[in-house]
């Protein structure tokens, strides 16, 4: 019941929060909160009763829905999925918090349309059917697309649409490979649990795959086709980008780890070295292409661009050590990019831009904020002591294990150093720009942004607990051994 | 440093980076692991580079991010020497690393990638030009410690990650790393006998210290080891008297750091002058400083080495190191005859003695320097059986 | 049983040094006074150490030092190290008291006797030191006091300088401030350490040890160095460091700047010590690679090479002298001079195969030298004093005025030229006694030349300051009341004693140079096959020398009266404006071109090298490394940024564009609302969804 109580609490919540925004904007803002965090303790509660040493699925609930083609309401969760429970609610929570300052017009709606998404998103992460699956993924995209296209900035309507086009164009090629997966099984079905034992010849294998791949690739976002990605970020209200940044593009890497390693073992094996090399090239493109970045926030985008390639890099290592670097590194880059995302907006907010050259002097406008953005920052570049570090350079390791020549991704920390160092300088060392009186951030949002870097720095020090949840989920997967 | 900084307020965001800072080198310095090792290697550079940017002098903030870039590409590598290192052997224990597990062909590639990683932070020749930027412009006091302490923490690493780890492919380097030690010793000697700014000159003069240090880890001697370590402690002493030196001077004079504008400083700042001499005749290696003890260590094993190959080249290497002394020699007594001698230049005639909180550590270094030059054992008979152990012999 | 002493001898001075603040904070009577008693202290105890130089017992008392490098410090007491060490302290302790008035009222006179004590700790513990590397702490000891006590008037004065000032010569200026003098020794003398440092290294990284009896009684350290061939150069290059330090030709063109400090420095490390530690160390180091080449039958050609350097300096010394115009530089060219006998001395003892002829002739040489050359200093310094010049020029007729330092420098003065029976003449006859040995004649003709020469720059001395018309700058002084004096008895006395000192020398010449040869027999390092020659052979050979030295000494004898006593020949009308005899003197004046030359190659040449390399290399390449570093990839950056906005975006809009102009052609709902495309593609979607299931069922 618990997964049941996680994915309906906020979807039912939704309702009850419009209601509450017609009466008054503050009370549906403080009950979204309210709720988002209800599902954080849910979350904590499972993270603290699931049995670490059972590697295969937990808490299953299984009801037949529509039997005729094999869909049916069944979730699950095993330690792939949990830590990605744990941000989503995690993040949610926090970005609701930020929404109550950044946040002005049709309050009821977003609120209403952000507990939509979390329990949307929470589905994604727990169905175990393929068409259920589909449909939460499909249902994700809706709240977003009225964020940016609502809530956005001045080309919101561009950056919604072609957010929209190209993960939809993605999901039905998901959807083609699901259904062809259910064509190719005997008995038909879409239950996961079922299709992971059949072994289907390699072409088809590859065939398929290569919708996956496509498909959870548009969303990771793999280059080339990550370019809604930039334009959604920078039109998105922060809280949104925060969201975006730190779930939705979650939900490729979890695609590709549920998806590709374990219903296509031979295929992935086949196509290893090829998702690979878009791995690399994700990671370098998007560091490279952040340096010469004016504002902020496209930034920090292309940043997790970047940090995205680690996760696809780390999947097709094919290696338990590097399967769970790429697990835990998206736990990590979503609460890195997520703090600095909200930071993104709250710098607006106060300082009336995000072009870097124009926020020079930050430091002396906004001592606390900039302390907070300096650890960020460290955190975005993988500096030792927050556990991007460690998520980073366990893939790096993993590619190592696999092909030396890897090795050479170990140059994209350098370059991410180089233009984050680069920023930092720009905005805090140098001397005021323009005379602004810009008040520090209220106490609640400093909260907000240190509450991201919380888990980074404990992690950093113990992966112990989230590690240890996910290895063994790993080692279950049949291709690793 | 207390006089050095300005604006009052700043007071405890300077010390808390520079308690980090040196939290960092102590850290590096004890660390038992290798990924303890980089952690706290990379601890020292943040701080520093807050440091540089914040308090420093003239173009700040493009020579600290010139500094940041380049030591932590440098550091990047070391990691990836790490990295395979940890990957093969499957643990980053310094105590419980077995080499066996590294295949031979790829040895001698990690001790390449781990050493190129570390002389960017010892600044040796090629990959040296972000040093005389960063200890140019960098607040005095900071100045004072990344010089002496922290560039040489790249050669401590060498000798005990590298040489203990892969001590053969190690080996197969040293000759390589002789020429590199020669060509900075004389390359930071020529480079500080044309400065005209004062710290400019102690920077390239590091260099060229460095160069001694990697001459001495190069020759895989005893001797030659211990004495690089011993070296490490003498231009810690030698250098760290001179940029106070520097600093005192640039306090008293308001600034003034171009030393074609000094001179005659001998007799307004008596005690300044007495420790600069016996800085710079540590750094030159003159007895009864320590500086003598270490060079002759260094050589003897660098000679001793070049006898036990039977190369003559090596022995033309060590005999070339030993000529450059006379390169150090002829910059520091140089560049004491120009700051100190001499007539007073008419706007320096009411400069004063610094005060003793200045002149007071400074007095201390320079003693304990010619303390340690007479009685060297008091650290040697410590260093010498580490050594031992780690180079063997 | 008294070793105790060979310890206090050289702890004394660096006591009394390290003491001499603490005094000066008191007063400066206390500093001055006691800093001076611990120059005595020194003094008496190494007096002490004369019983065992009678008793021709050597022993070496060691204690641990490095004992992790197992290096010990020790005291080795032979008579090398006891002659050496009496004549040191002893002359140091002269000069002392002579300081007290020569500088009385200078300042910075803490300094002064700080570095004066610590020279004389550094001298003796390198003269008492028992191996390589605790000689070198003296040996680098002596070098830093004498840069310090060089440079003592480091604010430069004009009056200090040395050489005439604007003089130059291959646009080199040949005049120098003290300052710049005490960095050219300090780095001229570094120059022969390093050769030195390195024979040290080589002989250590074989032998293990640096103790000189073990160095020369096993000499296995030899043998490897003999099979790379490394023997001699080994044994040349630690003779470098010795020309460096004593000033011998090529290292020699310090010293006569060294003419910048006070005096009393000049006369103590400049003349008497430090100058001569090269000669001692020669005498010191020489047994053991003479038993190496010996043992290992290498050809001894060093000591060719030691014998005519030093012949060769000696001359060449002797002829700068010749035309000097200043008191001290003639002096210290003497003095380069003088050097070069000793030189010659023991490089022709090793040539002729009996070393400890060619040791104790070049010791002895040594010890009465130190005490005559003090001597002259010392007056000279008195003169300098009353007349407040160096040049000789200033001078003259000063004879009347200062009749007892006129006779210290006659006597000092004669007894460098050889004249008998002063001591100079015995030493002087027994090293080119010992050059005859050799049989070469080359040597014998430089050496005998030299007699003359140096007997002509004594006389031309004597005549332009003591004898003829008193100068016009004399003149003036004693108009503003400047009158001649004769000089306080603190300073007149001790170069009285050394000049008595010198004569008594001269009178027991004879015997003393027995007693030294016999007790050098008792060496600590004990010499293998050298074979003492034939007693019959040696007295022709001093003969034959005496004979030819007594000769020249007429001849320069009689020039020198001419020119510069009786003044019958006037030295304009030998060296005219133009023609050979000026370009000889021209060539002489500018040291035979040799300084200008170091100055262009070694100076010039090293700044300037280093200036093209910082604009080249440093400042055009390195220093925009990170600038084109960073450029590149900016650039890179902004091109990836190209290809996303124009390839991949403008793709992506293409096929969106696309997509829109199939949906108005299937309908006409464009209306821009979300909405609507939502419903197109849950159209396309189900189309695709039919489309598969047909095909695959």
């Amino acid at each position: 019941m618990l997964l049941s109580l996680l994915i309906f609490t906020p979807v039912i919540g939704s309702f009850i929060v419009y209601l509450a925004g017609i009466k008054s904007e503050k009370l549906c803002k403080t009950l979204t909160v309210l709720i988002s965090a209800f599902t954080v303790a849910v979350t904590l509660f499972i993270f603290l009763t699931f049995n670490w040493s059972i590697p295969g699925f937990q808490l299953v609930e299984i009801y037949d829905w529509a039997k005729i083609f094999g869909l049916s309401y069944y979730v699950g969760i095993d330690g792939i999925s949990l830590p990605l429970l744990l941000i989503s609610t995690f993040l949610t929570t926090l970005s609701a918090a930020g929404s109550i300052e950044q946040i002005k017009t049709k309050v009821k709606e977003y609120n209403a349309l952000l507990l939509i998404f979390e329990g949307a998103i929470l589905g994604v992460f727990t169905s175990l059917n393929l068409i259920a699956f589909y449909v939460f993924w499909e249902l994700v995209l809706i709240p977003m697309f009225f964020f940016i296209g609502v809530w956005g900035g001045p080309r919101k309507k561009y950056a919604a649409m072609k957010f929209l086009i190209m993960t939809h164009v993605g999901s039905i090629l998901i959807l083609l490979s699901f259904i062809s997966l259910y064509v190719l099984s005997s008995p038909h079905t879409f239950n996961f649990t079922d299709l992971i034992n059949m072994h289907l010849p390699l072409p088809l294998q590859i065939m398929i795959s290569v919708g996956f791949f496509i498909g959870f690739g548009v969303k990771l976002p793999i280059v080339p086709f990550h370019t809604w990605l930039p334009d959604a970020h920078v039109e998105a209200p922060a809280p949104i980008s925060v969201l975006l940044a730190g779930v939705l593009l979650k939900m490729g890497g979890y695609g590709f780890i549920r998806m590709n390693l374990f219903l296509m073992p031979e295929a992935s094996k086949y196509l290893a070295p090829i998702f690979i090399g878009f791995g690399l090239l994700t990671m370098f493109y998007g560091a490279i292409v952040a340096v010469t970045q004016q504002d902020l926030k496209r930034m920090i985008a292309l940043t997790s661009v970047s940090h995205m390639g680690y996760v696809l890099l780390g999947a097709f290592t094919l290696t338990t050590v590097g399967v769970s670097g790429a697990v835990f590194q998206m736990f990590n880059h979503a609460c890195a990019i997520g703090c600095l995302f909200l930071m993104s907006g709250v710098i607006h907010e106060h300082m009336g831009t995000r072009t870097i050259r124009e926020l020079s002097g930050l430091s002396n406008q906004m001592p606390k904020t900039s302390f907070l953005l300096v650890l960020a920052s460290l955190g975005a570049m993988g500096f030792p002591g927050f556990s991007n570090f460690i998520s980073e350079y366990t893939i790096i390791l993993a590619g190592m294990s696999v092909n030396p020549f890897y090795a050479i991704a170990v140059l994209v920390p350098g370059i991410t150093a180089g233009y984050f160092v680069w920023t930092l300088r720009r905005v805090l060392l140098s001397p005021v720009a323009k005379a602004m009186t810009s008040r520090e951030a209220p106490y609640y949002t400093l909260l907000t942004l240190a509450a991201f870097l919380v888990p980074l720095l404990i992690l950093g020090f113990e992966p112990g607990p989230l590690l240890g949840v996910i290895t063994p989920a790993v080692r279950a997967i049949p291709l690793i051994h | 440093m207390r006089h050095t900084i300005e604006d009052k307020k700043q007071f405890g965001m300077f010390y808390a980076l520079y308690l980090l800072y040196s939290i960092g080198m102590m850290g590096a310095v004890l660390a038992t692991n290798l990924i303890e090792f980089y952690l706290f290697f990379e601890l020292m550079l943040i701080p520093s580079y807050f440091l540089i940017a914040k308090w420093g002098s003239g173009d700040r903030d493009r020579i600290s991010f010139m500094y940041f870039m380049w030591t932590h590409i440098g550091a990047l590598a070391f990691l990836a020497g790490i990295l395979s290192i940890g990957y093969l052997t499957s643990t980053f224990d310094l105590g419980s690393i077995m080499t066996g597990a590294i295949p031979e062909n790829l040895r001698l590639w990690i001790v390449v990638l781990m050493v190129t990683g570390l002389l960017v932070k010892m600044a040796a020749f090629g990959l040296h030009i972000w040093l005389p930027h960063a200890h140019a412009e960098a607040p005095t006091p900071i100045s004072a410690l990344l010089s002496p302490a922290m560039i040489g923490i790249g050669g401590y690493a060498i000798v005990r990650l590298v040489m203990s780890i892969l001590p053969t492919a190690f080996l197969e380097v040293s000759t390589a790393l002789t020429v590199w030690a020669i060509v900075t010793m004389f390359y930071g000697g020529a480079m500080a006998l044309v400065q005209d700014d004062i710290k400019r000159l102690l920077a390239y003069s590091s260099i060229s210290q460095m160069g001694y240090i990697l001459l001495g880890i190069s020759s895989v001697q005893v001797l030659g080891v211990s004495g690089a370590m011993f070296q490490y402690v003498t231009h810690g002493l030698g250098k760290g008297i001179l940029f106070m030196v520097a600093g005192a001077i640039m306090l008293q004079a308001d600034g003034l750091r171009s030393i074609r504008r000094m001179g005659g400083l001998a007799a307004k700042m008596p005690l300044t002058a007495t420790a600069a001499l016996i800085g710079f005749f540590t750094i030159m290696g003159l007895p009864p400083t320590t500086g003598f003890v270490s060079e002759f260590l260094i050589f003897a094993g660098s000679f001793h080495e070049a006898f036990t190959l039977g190369s003559t080249f090596r022995l033309a290497l060590a005999f070339l190191g030993v000529v450059s002394t006379a390169l150090t020699a002829g910059y520091s007594l140089w560049a004491i005859k120009r700051i100190f001698f001499g007539q007073l230049p008419s706007e320096l005639s009411n400069v004063k003695e610094a005060p003793l909180t200045i002149t007071g550590p400074i007095l201390v270094l320079a003693a304990i320097s010619i303390v340690l030059g007479i009685f060297p054992d008091i650290i040697e008979r410590l260093l010498l059986p580490v050594v031992k152990m780690i180079v063997g012999g | 049983m008294n070793e105790i002493f060979g310890w206090l001898t050289w702890s004394f001075p660096f006591i009394g040094a390290v003491l001499t603040p603490l005094f000066a904070r008191a007063n400066s009577k206390l500093r001055d006074y006691g800093s001076v008693a611990f120059a005595f202290l020194g003094a008496v105890s190494a007096g002490l150490l004369l019983p065992n130089l009678f008793a021709g017992t050597a022993q070496d008392v060691q204690v641990a030092w490095i004992s992790s490098l197992n290096i010990n410090a020790g005291v080795l007491l032979d008579p090398l190290s006891i002659i050496m060490a009496n004549v040191v302290a002893w002359i140091s302790l002269l000069i002392m008291i002579y300081s007290l008035g020569y500088m009385h009222g200078e300042e910075g006179l803490t300094r002064y006797w700080f570095f004066m004590n610590f020279f004389i700790g550094s001298m003796l513990l390198l003269v008492m030191s028992d191996n390589l590397l605790q000689l070198f702490f003296g040996w680098e000891g002596v070098g830093m006091c004498s840069y310090a006590l060089i440079g003592h008037w480091y604010k430069d004065p004009v009056d200090k300088w040395v050489g005439t000032v604007g003089d130059t010569s291959l646009g080199v200026p040949m005049a120098y401030p003290p300052s710049h003098a005490g960095m050219k020794a300090l780095v001229v003398t570094r120059i022969g350490d390093i050769g030195l440092l390195i024979a040290i290294f080589m002989i250590y990284s074989f032998s293990g040890t640096l103790n000189f009896v073990q160095l020369s009684q096993n000499v296995s350290w030899a043998l490897p160095l003999t099979k790379y061939g490394l023997l001699a150069p080994v044994a040349f290059l630690f003779l470098w460091g010795l020309l460096g330090k004593s000033a011998q030709f090529p290292l020699h063109e310090w010293l006569p700047d060294a003419m910048a400090g006070p005096t009393s420095v000049s006369a103590l490390i400049h003349a008497a010590t430090m100058v001569t530690a090269g000669v001692y160390l020669a005498g010191r180091a020489g047994p053991m690679f003479y038993n190496a080449f010996v043992q290992y039958g290498q050809s001894s050609y060093i000591f060719d090479l030691i014998a005519w350097i030093g012949a060769f300096t000696t001359f060449m010394a002797a002829t700068q002298a010749l035309v000097s115009k200043e008191l001290k530089k003639l002096l210290a060219y003497s003095t380069i001079s003088q050097i070069g006998y000793m030189m010659l001395g023991i490089g022709a003892g090793g040539l002729a195969s009996d070393f400890v002829t060619g040791l104790s002739a070049g010791l002895f040489h040594l010890m009465t030298h130190a005490i005559f050359k003090a001597a002259a200093f010392l007056a000279a310094g008195a003169i300098l004093h009353t007349v407040d010049s160096r040049f000789m020029s200033d001078m003259g007729g000063l004879r009347k005025a200062m009749k007892i330092t006129f006779a210290a420098m006659v006597i000092s003065l004669l007894a460098l030229s050889g004249v008998p029976p002063l001591s100079g003449f015995w030493s002087k006859d027994a090293v080119i006694a010992t050059a005859v040995l050799t049989g070469q004649p080359g040597l014998m003709i430089l050496a005998w030349a030299t007699v003359a020469l140096t007997f002509m720059y004594s006389l031309k001395l004597i005549g332009m300051v003591f004898l003829g018309p008193k100068s016009e700058h004399v003149k003036k002084r004693e108009e503003e009341g400047h009158h001649l004096h004769e000089a306080p008895l603190v300073m007149l006395i001790p170069y009285l004693i050394l000049a008595v000192a010198t004569i008594i020398f001269g009178l027991a010449g004879p015997y003393v140079e027995a007693f030294i040869k016999q007790s050098l027999t008792v060496n600590a390092t004990p010499l293998i096959g050298s074979i003492p020659t034939s007693a019959a052979a040696e007295s022709h050979a001093v003969l034959l020398g005496s004979l030819g030295s007594l000769a020249m000494l007429v001849v320069g004898g009689t020039i020198g009266y001419l020119v510069y006593i009786s003044g019958k020949v006037k030295p304009t009308s030998i060296v005219r404006e133009t023609g050979a005899t000026r370009s000889v003197y021209n060539f002489l004046w500018n040291r035979w071109y040799i300084n200008p030359v170091y100055y262009r190659v070694f100076v010039y040449g090293t700044i300037s090298a280093a200036t093209d390399l910082w604009r080249s290399v440093e400042l055009s390449f390195f220093d925009r490394i990170s600038g084109a570093a960073a450029s590149l990839s900016l650039g890179i950056s902004r091109d990836g940024q190209g290809v996303d906005l124009d390839a991949i975006d403008s793709a992506i809009n293409g096929i969106a564009s696309y997509g829109r102009k199939i949906s108005l052609t299937l309908k006409k709902i464009q209306t821009g609302i979300p909405q609507d495309y939502v419903t197109v593609f849950v159209i396309g979607l189900f189309a695709l969804i039919v489309a598969i299931l047909f095909f695959l069922i």
